[in-house]
């Protein structure tokens, strides 16, 4: 730092009036510093594609990035309510009084899916397989398509179901297990799909990829051992951090997927979840580590994968949560609430809900959020859980992103 | 190192443009950065601080005198009487009406915060400035950000083509 105390300092007659200081002479650290202090990431996009300076702030440091990030809620806009039947699916918006970018940003979203194409009005037929950084993945069995769809930049792929090749060579029926979005957060990389398939024993990727615009198909896995008993063999998977993991319909063990390597191989469960009938899935913590957050009564489980001192990977029961203080929020009670049902555990943030609709179909369940790190527990709203629900949070839009995309800006 | 009353020391800071400033050390210690100086024992003449001049400088002397903690060796007899929680919503008080600065001023007292290192000050002045942008649109933020919309076309196409919403 400059500071000298000999420094003389400069004769009063001699410089010229100073400009007044806009906040363009604030050097970047400190509009930085500033910006760290916005509410959310909506307030935030707004604030820095104000001017050049702005942008050039924010887009050159990804420090930045992390540290607004880590500050901050994840900028959950609302979750999808996807019903069993294909039609289009409803969106639910998290309404925040205190932050109107955030509600500037779900009225200007395209939460109604309006840039889907459809050949049949009253039917259009797209299903949501998930959504990943922003982008929400559909799938129509009639147009024979997916879609991934960026409902606030109302970007739209289409991208054609890989051909039934796939299928070839199955042992009995092969049937689909789920469409994933390989997410990288720099948008300057092609968007990549990766399709899953299973037989009786076997499982089977297809990767796409939006620069070549083709499926690549890869070869069956090895079959699993024990050899499953029934046809349907797998749970609804979920995708963490490029690896697929589904778990067994009787909770034998865990089928996972590299999407790397397209290599696939089974992994052992916690053992006190094994051939439970428990209901979870494989979840993210904060720093991208595999969890897995299981309700049991009116309390978490909580295990994350990891190594212990020998070295070798495995759940590590990590901790619980004891759910019942529920109750002084919602002002009901357990036996109403009836039970608790995990939706999706994303960047350490547990989304679940309480199950009033599964007992009586005309009420209304609680819908909330646990950070895992602080025990913190928010809620998002209440509504009739009619369903398959998908938290949609919003990605860092790509203007706000240093990358290749738009090279005319780089030197703002 | 001067001193005015027994067990307080005085500490002179010189702004660029010729003015002088005797304050406390205490006070003085609110900045970080002096503090630091005065730790090292570089700071047994004048304190000259760059950049600063001294109406602002004399503005953080200002804040940092009503910040600057009152128990201890140099606490002020009426502390003792005066219960935290109403202490802390006086200061919050005397800041409310402090940062009622125009904006050049402000962007100044950020400036001078984070040079000094005044966590306090920073906090205040950022605060005000991020209050002010909350739930405006982009024209309005320019403008009371004073920037102005420096986007080529084509750069304005692609930001707005992305970020519909933030343009509404």
């Amino acid at each position: 730092m400059a500071w000298q105390q000999s420094k003389s300092p400069p004769a009063a007659n001699s410089s010229p009036p100073p400009a007044p200081t806009t906040v363009i002479s604030l050097d970047e650290d400190l509009l930085r510093e500033i910006f760290l202090r916005l509410p959310s990431l909506p307030s935030l996009v707004r604030a820095a594609l104000s001017c050049r300076t702005f942008l050039s702030a924010v887009r050159s440091s990804p420090a930045f990035r992390r540290s607004f990030r880590e500050a901050h809620l994840p900028p959950l806009l609302g979750l999808f309510f996807d019903p069993e039947v294909p039609s289009i699916p409803a969106f639910a918006p998290l309404r925040r009084r205190a932050d109107p970018d955030l509600a500037a940003a779900v009225r200007g979203a395209d939460f109604f899916l309006t840039r889907l194409p459809a050949d049949d009005d009253t039917f259009p037929g797209w299903a949501i397989e998930g959504c990943c950084d922003g982008k929400v993945l559909l799938q129509n069995c009639s147009l024979e398509q997916f879609a991934v769809y960026n409902p606030l930049t109302q970007a739209l792929d289409l991208i054609p179901v890989p051909p039934d090749k796939i299928f070839d060579d199955s042992r009995g029926d092969a049937k689909y297990v789920g469409c994933y979005i390989l997410s990288s957060e720099e948008s300057s990389e092609p968007l990549c799909l990766v399709y899953t398939c299973h037989d009786k024993s076997r499982a089977r990727a297809a990767v796409f990829s939006s620069e070549s615009r083709e499926w690549q198909i890869f070869p069956w896995s090895e079959a699993v051992t024990p050899l499953p008993e029934d046809e349907h063999w797998l749970k609804v998977g979920t995708l963490v951090n490029g690896f697929v993991y589904w778990i067994h319909t009787k909770e034998a063990y865990i089928f996972v997927l590299n999407t790397t390597t397209l290599h696939f191989s089974q992994m052992d469960l916690p053992p006190a979840l094994v051939a439970r009938d428990l209901i979870f899935r494989v979840g993210e913590t904060k720093d991208g580590k595999p969890c897995i957050v299981c309700p049991i009564d009116f309390e978490f489980f909580v295990w994350v994968r990891g190594a212990e001192d020998d070295g070798i990977e495995r759940w590590i029961f990590d901790q619980r949560f004891p759910l019942e203080k529920i109750v002084e929020v919602t002002k009901s009670t357990l036996v109403d609430h009836g039970d608790l049902k995990v939706v999706a555990t994303i960047g350490g943030f547990v989304y679940f809900s309480t199950m009033e609709t599964f007992l009586d179909s005309h009420k209304s369940s609680w819908f909330m959020s646990l950070c895992m790190e602080t025990g913190e527990l928010a809620t998002l709203f209440r509504r009739r859980f009619d369903g398959h629900p998908h938290p949609y949070i919003m990605a860092w839009p790509p203007s706000l992103i240093g990358n290749q995309v738009h090279p005319q800006l780089e030197g703002a | 190192m001067a001193t005015r009353e027994a067990g307080k020391k005085m500490i002179m800071l010189k702004s660029p443009d010729g003015m002088e400033f005797e304050v406390e050390e205490a006070v003085a210690m609110e900045s970080q950065t002096i503090r630091k100086m005065i730790e090292d024992d570089c700071a047994d003449t004048a304190i000259l601080i760059p950049n600063i001049n001294s109406k602002i400088l004399s503005r953080v002397i200002e804040y940092c005198n009503k910040h600057v903690p009152t128990t201890g060796a140099t606490g002020a007899a009426a502390s003792d009487t005066v219960a935290p929680a109403a202490l802390a919503e006086d200061l919050k008080i005397w800041d409310a009406e402090f940062i009622k600065v125009n904006r050049a001023t402000r962007f100044d007292l950020i400036q001078a915060a984070s040079y000094l290192n005044i966590k306090g000050l920073l906090d205040l002045t950022s605060q005000t400035t991020i209050d002010t942008i909350s739930d405006n649109s982009l024209e309005e933020i320019r403008s009371f950000l004073s920037t102005k919309n420096d986007y080529l076309p084509e750069e304005e196409q692609t930001i707005r083509r992305e970020n519909q919403w933030a343009f509404q």
